[in-house]
């Protein structure tokens, strides 16, 4: 993960970003407009990891952890204050979710989707060691991880409940089990 | 403001009494989901202990969310969904039409965004949600269940699809299209690898 030290202006460029890309989903769905779009789960999530994040590229680790805590406390959301996620987040329902990657623009992230390491691969691709990296434009599905030291590359879908364990290249809809329907055995 | 479904009117879900007696049914659903609680019995001191149980309190905050919901205040509405999250950690929105006899064993995690008739039980960590991102539109952009309808745990239902009365959908299944009446939805078998053991590295 980047060590490189953020500005406030930036840290407050991507939030506004952020806060922009949550705006324009929110309308897409024709549903209510919030009052306050900073009292949204989703942007209160996306806003305490960025102060996290903040923090831990300052060399402030307590402060950091304090804010990353507080994030969980809060959304339920475990975002690693050194992930180093790109401008542009959205983290549909927080709670649940789990991330620990370096990630580009534009990334959206479902219920309870989980990126980050697994036992016994610890290779570094640029993420910190065991650790993935998704390029711009990538949607994550419900339920769905992204494992170990793997590349996920630019405007990939991943779908509910597939797991990637490998390289994805660009422009790639990676698929999910497909359910199959029986007849009961125990019919009401 | 978001249209309030047909049904959910038909269900009286804009008067406060049904909050009282869907609730009862919730109860009533969670006294007898074991014979431990069976054997307890149903009397006031039950219902007391039943009712503080985070499994009903969610329950409880949903269906006032609901209510607001459904008489025009909607920002108390989303209010109180985001009490529910705070505390509870259950994303269930306003919008979401629920019957009575809810049983949520462990709700923390579960997210809920459609409609869905009497006798459901969601498992720990399920999620039904719109396929676009967001869980702030209409119900009818996700899934419509039927009556006694059972999601398992980690299981996923995405879109506007409808399931049948009485079918059941196994853990770790993702469903995005039309499930009959009465079935098993059921994922590809879980394969069990066999890893053979280092010598001096000793059992995992």
């Amino acid at each position: 993960m980047s060590d490189e030290r953020l500005t406030w202006s930036q840290t407050l460029s991507r939030l506004r970003a952020d806060r922009r890309r949550l705006r324009a989903l929110l309308a897409e769905q024709g549903g209510r407009r919030p009052v306050r779009l900073g009292l949204h789960p989703s942007f209160v999530c996306v806003l305490l990891y960025r102060i996290s994040n903040h923090f831990s590229r300052a060399g402030h680790r307590y402060v950091a952890r304090f804010f990353w805590h507080l994030n969980a406390l809060l959304t339920g959301a475990d975002i690693s204050p050194p992930s180093d996620l790109g401008e542009g987040l959205v983290i549909v329902s927080p709670p649940g979710v789990t991330i620990s990657t370096k990630a580009g623009r534009n990334l959206t992230v479902m219920p309870l989707a989980g990126i980050g390491s697994e036992l016994g691969r610890r290779r570094d691709i640029g993420a910190g060691p065991g650790l993935p990296v998704l390029g711009d434009d990538v949607q994550l599905g419900p339920l769905c991880g992204v494992l170990g030291p793997v590349r996920v590359g630019h405007r990939v879908r991943v779908g509910a409940g597939a797991v990637v364990l490998k390289d994805v290249p660009d422009d790639t809809l990676v698929e999910g089990p497909q359910a199959r329907f029986l007849r009961r055995a125990d019919p009401p | 403001m978001n249209p309030v479904p047909s049904d959910c009117l038909a269900q009286g879900h804009r008067r406060l009494s049904t909050i009282r007696r869907s609730l009862s049914a919730d109860i009533l659903r969670f006294l007898n989901k074991s014979p431990e609680n069976r054997a307890a019995g149903d009397n006031l001191r039950t219902r007391l202990g039943a009712f503080l149980t985070p499994q009903l309190l969610c329950l409880l905050l949903y269906r006032i969310a609901h209510y607001l919901h459904v008489n025009g205040w909607g920002r108390l509405a989303v209010l109180v969904t985001r009490l529910n999250l705070l505390i509870h950690k259950v994303n269930i929105s306003p919008q979401s039409c629920i019957g009575a006899g809810c049983f949520l064993p462990h709700p923390v995690g579960v997210t809920f965004h459609g409609t869905a008739g009497r006798g459901l039980t969601l498992y720990s960590l399920c999620v039904c949600c719109p396929r676009e991102p967001g869980v702030d539109g209409p119900a009818e952009a996700g899934p419509r269940l039927g009556h006694r309808v059972t999601v398992g745990g980690h299981a996923v239902l995405l879109g506007p699809i409808t399931v049948g009365d009485d079918t059941k959908v196994a853990p770790k299944v993702c469903l995005d299209r039309e499930a009959p009446a009465a079935v098993l939805v059921v994922s590809k078998a879980v394969r069990s690898v066999h890893v053979p053991s280092r010598p001096g590295r000793g059992s995992p």
